[in-house]
């Protein structure tokens, strides 16, 4: 890395470019923390900034909807589907990168077969079956989801454990371990980055995903993402959109706060993992 | 190839010809035990409602009464004739041809640019990463506050040089909100662009410069065809996922409690709105299952035609399907 | 051709996800008691007094609420274990729930009931009749725990002062184009943002029945006899439309296109909205505010024809399925809701008029705002009209084809000719295969 070999023009446009286009990513951002600051006034006057931050506005977001319950559910089901469906990817992606069997080629395709198929296209028949064993309104899809694991996470799983090195097991096998074991104390351990991009990846998807909970829970079951879109007004029914700002920046950041503890790891798991 | 063959070598040396039998079977069925969970999902969960699907295409089914007639190839021809589902068919097409090359090439250039050795590196890339991590709720409630009519952040500004406020949310501009909406996301091919030009070695390009490449020559001539597994993956998968995108559609329209799904404005009325519209507005749940294959069809065979047409623009380094070496372990 | 295909063999598809049932079912049972699933909204409807009070008669029942939902509804039919109540609004669903044999018929129920004897309730819970025919004869399938003549309509008078324009009559109505006319006098705006919407025509509880309503007047209907096509082309449907489009390139108030996104309340309550199509119930809900009370003025029907009607758009209430396991639990629930004391407190609060006519007499009239909606309502209690639905469709068909055809009629400035065909030409197919589906 030789820093003093790029050109100082150079260097310049970098910072430029970055630096517009990070105000322009952050703008929204900030217009929605703005919002959730500003008094009902300042909302319809469309000023740039609140005078004084109006924390009020963060007590009415907890307390005019079922923000705790609806949290609580979120992070439930983020929490169990996303370990569920790491794990269960990691066993599948380790079977498919260190097993041989016959019609793994083929499983294998479909695996990556599986990544092309919109979820959309089973999301609405799966409801309408699960409706008739009277599995919507309950909790149970997000469990049976974490366990069938993710096409993508297999996929990565599967990448990661085929570029590590075969003496890792043979010394294993000769010691008689069964390849649980070897999976579980040998691979699993040294795919850690991979692991927690995985559960980032797949907590954050179900953390957002407004889809599943819209079909699947009831109003008053249900969780953040769809809780938020309803429910911020008075009880006349004006709208409390300072609220629902400072509400929706609650709900954001977790993912954010995740993010952000785990980048280094996260951008690391693209990396080894080898994505091509 | 070479490890593995020492591998088995390793094994056979271990046990005599009569056991490698059975640890083959032994193997093989540990692989389907491994991988169970999946295989199970796949066919509970992937397999059976597709299949469920693609049976109530062929009824009636209106979901309340239970009652239905089996129709044929009806609800197929019939969509022929769907002037809205043709329209929504081409609302879908034009968001994926502008948001998949924008967001590719915008991901790469950032990508770039943040690989560059400069101060605050890390800063940047979370800044820009940022958004992509937001949920799809909050993105769309922040789009919807920056361009509301009445107090978003957009007509302020405008207002200070006297325009008058602009309905952003409704046609045809709200097609436009929704596409930025979609770009700001950026962050997630930023990424994987990023992860596939840290894996480029840094010898190629340094060599190329030896050779008097200029920068411009070395991306086109060495970045961007090492790079084109991973453009491929992403014109993939973003195809897919703008082909079935109809939540931003859906939140960033301004409803009401007596509006229903089909007033999502026209400009934004993306295929699955239809469908969705199919099923839960207009109870067509046979016909609206039909449109779901239909979309299904679609998206295998651009993905085919992809596919196909890389096949002579994508080098790959090496086959992925094998063990690596210790070497590259190293790199790793 | 079609092949008739029995539901238990369609339902025998997805016996091989059986097994996975075993998951969900842990969950459900309550030790003895009879759990009453109704599906209605609680707090709002059927308040939390109004549980207490029927639990504490009833200490063999408890009641579990489950959110107001036709895809929620559906998939509990479809998995054979239906709500035991379920809220819905009688006039235009009434003869598709009958024709599909889900509701049960109450009449054995009413000829016992003392509480709920036929003699003794409105007019209004005629809706919820029907004989396979007609709408408003026959059996009874349900009740309306209020209603209102939803074409009527209140103005805020501060935006009147204020643009200085002369409030209508109360008791005479004005026409549709009066009404657009007052509504541009009354209606300032700065581009996209409006200060004060002139007006919001009776759409918003149901934009069909806003429809129905106008062609009715018109003397015509959208209906073929036995309402088993649409024709949205005939002269007064297309008149209907034409005003639509009228109203909506005038700017003069919310449209399907640029819907007000948190309900008409919060803009009539801010002086921002002068007019709102809105029936007597929304009296209950002046009622939250004080400083408003002294602001409106409540007034008949506007007329689009020279028919004069006044029609009630929802008559929401309750059925019991069919197909529901508690019926006599259901009943004594009806008895308790629609004919004692929550039913008292409803038509004490001003939220509709009762659909039980001796408490018409609990209407409040304490306040000049409460005598004066009374006394518009006593008038026009002359004029009330039915609206006829079919068998063969939903509602919700309905609503999505016309908002879908406006939609785009605004965007492309198409004819309301052209409208009308597109609507025609989704509604008919869907008409026929319904009218398939129950003969």
């Amino acid at each position: 890395m030789s820093m003093q070999s790029r050109s100082v023009p150079r260097q310049f446009a970098t910072y430029a470019v970055l630096a517009v286009v990070s105000v322009l990513f952050i703008i929204p951002l900030l217009w929605l923390l703005s919002i959730a600051f500003k008094n009902a006034g300042e909302l319809a006057s469309g000023a740039l900034l609140p005078h004084a931050f109006r924390w009020a506005n963060f007590h009415d977001a907890l307390t005019v909807i079922p923000f705790g319950r609806y949290a609580l559910t979120s992070f439930l089901l983020a929490t169990v589907q996303s370990v569920l469906a790491t794990l269960s990817s990691a066993m599948v992606g380790f079977g498919f990168a260190r097993l041989r069997a016959r019609g793994k080629k083929a499983l294998f395709l479909i695996v990556v077969a599986t990544l092309m198929l919109p979820q959309i296209v089973t999301l609405i028949p799966t409801y309408l079956i699960f409706a008739r064993i009277h599995l919507i309104y309950t909790y149970w899809p997000w469990v049976l989801w974490g366990l069938a694991g993710s096409a993508f996470l297999i996929f990565l799983f599967r990448q990661t454990f085929t570029s590590m090195p075969m003496d890792l097991e043979d010394a294993a096998i000769i010691d008689g371990c069964g390849y649980f074991r070897i999976f579980a104390t040998i691979f699993l351990p040294l795919a850690k980055a991979v692991t927690v991009t995985g559960f980032i990846l797949s907590f954050t998807a179900a953390w957002g995903d407004f889809i599943a909970p819209s079909l699947f829970l009831s109003q008053d079951r249900t969780t953040l993402a769809v809780g938020l879109s309803n429910g911020y007004t008075t009880p006349q029914g004006t709208p409390l959109d300072n609220a629902l700002a400072a509400g929706a920046f609650i709900y954001i950041l977790p993912v954010l706060l995740l993010f952000v503890v785990a980048q280094r790891a996260f951008i690391g798991g693209f990396v080894t993992s080898g994505l091509k | 190839m070479t490890t593995s063959v020492v591998g088995d070598a390793v094994r056979s040396a271990q046990r005599p010809a009569q056991a490698t039998q059975g640890w083959k079977r032994y193997r093989g069925r540990t692989f389907y035990a491994f991988i169970s969970p999946w295989l199970l999902g796949f066919i509970l969960l992937t397999l059976f409602p597709l299949g469920y699907a693609l049976w109530l295409s062929l009824t009636n089914y209106d979901g309340l009464t239970g009652r239905y007639h089996y129709v044929g190839a009806q609800n197929y021809t019939d969509i022929l004739s769907d002037n809205d589902a043709l329209h929504a068919l081409w609302r879908t097409g034009l968001y994926t041809l502008i948001t998949v090359p924008a967001g590719i090439v915008l991901g790469l250039a950032l990508a770039v640019l943040v690989n560059r050795p400069i101060k605050g590196r890390p800063l940047f890339r979370a800044l820009l990463y940022m958004p992509a991590v937001v949920p799809i709720v909050g993105s769309a409630l922040c789009f919807k506050l920056l361009f509301n009519s009445d107090y978003g952040m957009l007509n302020s500004v405008l207002g200070w040089f006297g325009i008058s406020s602009i309905d952003w949310l409704a046609d045809p501009t709200v097609f436009w909100v929704m596409i930025a909406m979609t770009l700001w996301g950026v962050g997630s091919t930023m990424i994987i662009s990023l992860s596939g030009l840290q894996g480029i070695p840094q010898e190629l390009q340094e060599a190329a410069r030896v050779d008097g490449a200029n920068g411009w020559q070395v991306f086109r001539r060495i970045t961007v065809p090492l790079l084109s597994p991973i453009i491929l993956f992403e014109v993939i998968t973003g195809v897919i996922f703008a082909v079935q995108a109809f939540i931003p559609a859906l939140l960033l329209s301004v409803q009401s409690a007596s509006t229903t799904v089909t007033s999502v404005p026209q400009s934004n009325y993306l295929y699955m709105i239809h469908v969705y519209a199919q099923y839960f507005a207009y109870g067509r749940f046979g016909y609206a299952s039909a449109l779901l294959w239909v979309l299904f069809a679609l998206i295998l065979i651009l993905t085919l035609v992809i596919f196909k047409a890389s096949a002579s623009t994508v080098f790959y380094e090496s086959g992925p399907d094998e063990p690596a070496t210790r070497r590259e372990r190293r790199m790793a | 051709m079609a092949v008739h295909i029995s539901r238990r063999r369609f339902l025998a598809g997805t016996a091989s996800a059986a097994g996975l049932a075993a998951l969900g079912t842990g969950c459900s049972s309550s030790g003895g008691k009879t759990t009453l699933t109704i599906m209605g909204n609680r707090p709002s409807e059927i308040t939390d007094q109004d549980v207490a009070e029927f639990e504490a008669k009833h200490p063999d029942v408890k009641i579990k609420m489950v959110t107001v939902s036709t895809t929620l509804l559906t998939a509990m039919f479809a998995a054979g274990n239906p709500p035991d109540v379920v809220r819905d609004q009688g006039v235009p669903n009434t003869p598709y729930l009958v024709a599909r044999g889900l509701a049960e018929n109450l009449d054995p129920y009413f000829a016992k009931s003392t509480v709920l004897s036929p003699d003794k309730l409105a007019q209004v819970d005629d809706t919820w009749r029907y004989d396979g025919k007609e709408q408003g004869k026959g059996p009874r399938y349900g009740l309306a725990k209020d209603y209102s003549q939803d074409a009527m309509v209140w103005c805020n008078t501060k935006p009147f002062e204020k643009a200085k324009v002369e409030l209508p009559s109360a008791m005479d109505p004005i026409s549709y184009d009066e009404m657009l006319d007052i509504g541009q006098r009354l209606t300032s705006r700065s581009g996209a943002k409006y200060s004060t919407y002139g007006v919001y025509p009776p759409y918003d509880v149901s934009l069909t029945a806003g429809f129905l309503n106008m062609v009715a007047s018109a003397g015509g209907s959208i209906f073929n006899d036995d309402f088993s096509k649409v024709d949205f082309s005939a002269p007064e449907p297309l008149s209907a439309l034409q005003w639509y489009l009228k109203y909506a390139h005038a700017k003069v108030g919310p449209t399907v296109a640029r819907p007000l996104a948190a309900g008409a309340w919060p803009a009539f309550d801010g002086n921002q909205l002068a007019m709102v199509g809105y029936g007597y119930w929304f009296s209950g809900e002046i009622a939250t505010d004080t400083k408003l009370q002294g602001d409106v003025h409540f007034m008949a029907a506007p007329q689009f024809g020279k028919k004069r009607v006044s029609p009630c758009f929802s008559a929401t209430g309750h059925w019991i399925p069919k197909a529901s396991k508690n019926k006599d639990a259901a009943w004594a629930f009806f008895e308790h809701y629609f004919g004692g004391p929550p039913a008292i407190r409803r038509a004490e609060s001003g939220w509709g008029l009762p659909g039980v006519k001796s408490m018409e007499a609990k209407l409040p009239t304490a306040k000049p705002y409460q005598k004066q909606s009374v006394t518009v309502q006593q008038n026009e209690f002359k004029y009330y009209s039915v609206l006829k639905f079919s068998p063969y469709i939903s509602i919700s068909a309905i609503d999505a084809s016309l908002s879908q055809e406006l939609v785009k009629g605004l965007d492309s400035g198409a004819s309301a000719g052209k409208l009308a065909d597109a609507v025609n030409n989704t509604l008919n197919p869907l008409l026929k295969q319904g009218k398939e589906l129950i003969t």
